[in-house]
């Protein structure tokens, strides 16, 4: 197993405000980790300031990727590096369709011009694991789409573009039972051992279908525990109460 | 060089705000241009604009009148297109001239205007009488693009009949000053007209756009929306209004205005306007000036798009329904141009 991404005491600030105290974290390739905690404990701020968010501001610490420093590295670069985030809220985009849309990304990642019939074929194929209709490939980026097929349109770019981090945000939320399981099902056919995932997830609806290697709990900032997959029993049992005393 | 009034409200507002009309620097025109119809079936030339006839300004109409007429006669039941190209060749190069169009009953006519030019300077001063008869149909498809440093002038009264149907969109991507002086006068019950126009401005471009559709008919509908982007110091100005007279019972209509700001020395000036001597109308209007959405940029540059890319992706997304509503045979084109006019600005 190689190391992908390693964070060496990441401190991360809003205005004067700092939110995240001192992070450390090393994800190797063939992992899957998952990161739990309270709302407001800064775990949409990590994976957004992973990924260059620029309303974010490194005040100490560094972030590698494949061994480079990528902490001063634009969005766009860290993308095409092959970081990828699934975003809580994914933005409607009006004017662009979604194929397009995935397919110039494709385009630009991958670094190579996709020809139009077998990327059709590939974004058929993705929809059809997905249980989407073929309809959303010809709309709008997710101008109209419900919150479940938003959602649903992250992951199939996630699949499409195929990167070697996939970050996702409380992907689980606003997914009933059965695309729980059908996104899942997705997630477990993208990761194989030469990428990772980190996973954010306020339940463990998902971390049933696929289960992490280390679970990291983040409060008030820090993380104030690590463990396997039996951190999510723990949890699941106790509640976060129990660490909160260890911030 | 002398200074003329345009676009002037028709109903105004505080001075102090110097919105009430737009002082322009115009050097009368050198006529030498010519019109280039796709098709002569239907087009002659002889006559002349009716002498009620209101443009932008009293001397931009004179200009225009000027030089030649040209008469587009369509007869009832016929559904044809048409396409007219005004192109200077020159920098030194004119075009005044006056279009009476009429669209007969049942008739359905396409009309697409093109007006072009490579070399700087030059000068487009255009005035244009469209009528629709009882159920007739005139969807007109403008492009304007390059004519670097050029005067353009595009001014037009449409009156609609019953059931007339008027759609006009417009892709504004060239020249230096650009006037637009659309009225509308639906007088016919349930007749409906459209006006629809994007934008690309930058260095110091000016769009002065000025609409003003009168519902005089029953059951009458309009539609106004306007959206574009600045740089550098360009400016706009959107004077649209939408008059409800006595008797348009049962009338709608709504306007709007979106902008979006590449630099803070863009200047966007938006005056919607509303007025109503009728009870049983509904009339709507909006508009919207600001900067990029930062949180759908960043959303695009996760995906790889660099930040010009995701700036562009943003505007031409806001840009793309309305240029979908243009003649399908343009829409390359318009895409096109609004790509080159977003290469001229300073800041992408």
């Amino acid at each position: 197993m190689s190391e992908l991404l390693r964070i060496e005491n990441l401190h991360v600030s809003v205005g004067e405000k700092e939110l995240l105290h001192g992070i450390n974290l090393t994800v190797n390739s063939g992992e899957v980790h998952a990161i739990m905690g309270v709302n407001g404990a800064g775990k949409s701020t990590l994976l957004h300031t992973i990924m260059g968010n620029p309303a974010y501001t490194v005040t100490e610490g560094h972030i590698f990727f494949r061994g480079e420093d990528i902490t001063d590295l634009t969005t766009d670069k860290r993308a095409r590096k092959g970081i990828f985030l699934s975003f809580q809220s994914p933005v409607s985009v009006a004017g662009i369709t979604t194929e397009n849309f995935i397919r110039t990304a494709k385009s630009i990642i991958s670094g190579k011009q996709q020809r139009l019939f077998p990327f059709k074929r590939l974004m058929k194929q993705r929809m059809t694991e997905l249980a989407m209709d073929e309809s959303y490939a010809g709309r709008y980026l997710n101008d109209g789409f419900s919150g479940g097929e938003r959602k649903k349109n992250e992951i199939l770019q996630m699949r499409i573009l195929d990167p070697a981090l996939a970050m996702l945000d409380e992907t689980d939320s606003g997914l009933d039972v059965d695309a729980v399981r059908i996104v899942a099902d997705n997630i477990r056919k993208y990761h194989t051992e030469n990428n990772a995932l980190i996973m954010i997830t306020h339940l463990n609806q998902l971390l049933k279908f696929v289960p992490p290697d280390k679970v990291h709990v983040l409060i008030g900032g820090r993380i104030v525990k690590e463990g396997g997959a039996e951190l999510v029993d723990e949890i699941e049992d106790h509640g976060f109460d129990a660490f909160k005393s260890e911030v | 060089m002398d200074k003329i009034k345009v676009n002037t409200l028709p109903r105004l507002t505080y001075r102090y705000t110097h919105t009430n009309e737009t002082v322009l620097d115009f050097a009368g025109s050198r006529n030498k241009a010519e019109p280039e119809f796709s098709d002569m079936t239907y087009v002659s030339e002889g006559g002349s604009l009716p002498d009620s006839f209101k443009g932008a300004a009293e001397e931009l109409v004179q200009t225009a009148a000027a030089g030649k007429h040209f008469q587009i006669n369509i007869p009832d039941g016929v559904k044809t297109a048409l396409s007219v190209r005004l192109n200077l060749e020159h920098g030194t190069e004119d075009f005044c001239g006056t279009f009476s169009v009429s669209v007969g009953q049942g008739s359905e006519l396409n009309l697409i205007w093109i007006w072009d030019g490579k070399e700087a300077g030059g000068q487009i001063i255009s005035a244009a009488c469209y009528e629709v008869q009882d159920g007739g149909k005139l969807k007109v498809s403008i492009l304007e693009r390059n004519l670097p440093g050029a005067v353009l002038a595009d001014q037009r009264h449409v009156i609609l009949h019953e059931g007339a149907v008027c759609d006009f969109a417009s892709a504004l991507l060239g020249g230096e000053k650009v006037i637009v002086h659309s009225t509308g006068r639906l007088e016919g019950r349930k007749s409906d007209m459209t006006e629809t126009a994007v934008y690309a401005a930058s260095g110091t471009q000016h769009e002065d756009l000025f609409y003003h559709l009168e519902h005089v008919g029953k059951e009458t509908k309009s539609h106004i929306d306007v959206k574009g982007a600045l740089d550098d110091h360009a400016k706009k100005v959107f004077r649209g209004t939408l008059d409800f007279k006595h008797g348009c019972s049962g009338s709608q209509g709504d306007e709007g205005d979106y902008a979006i700001q590449l630099s803070p020395k863009a200047r966007n000036i938006s005056l919607p306007l509303l007025l109503c001597r009728e009870d049983d109308v509904m009339g709507n209007h909006a508009s919207s000036a600001g900067q990029l959405d930062e949180q759908i940029i960043y959303y695009l540059m996760s995906r790889g798009f660099s930040r010009e890319e995701a700036q562009r992706m943003v505007i031409e997304s806001m840009l793309r329904p309305l240029i979908d509503r243009m003649d399908s045979s343009l829409q390359d084109e318009v895409l096109e141009a609004v790509n080159h006019a977003l290469d001229a600005k300073e800041s992408l």
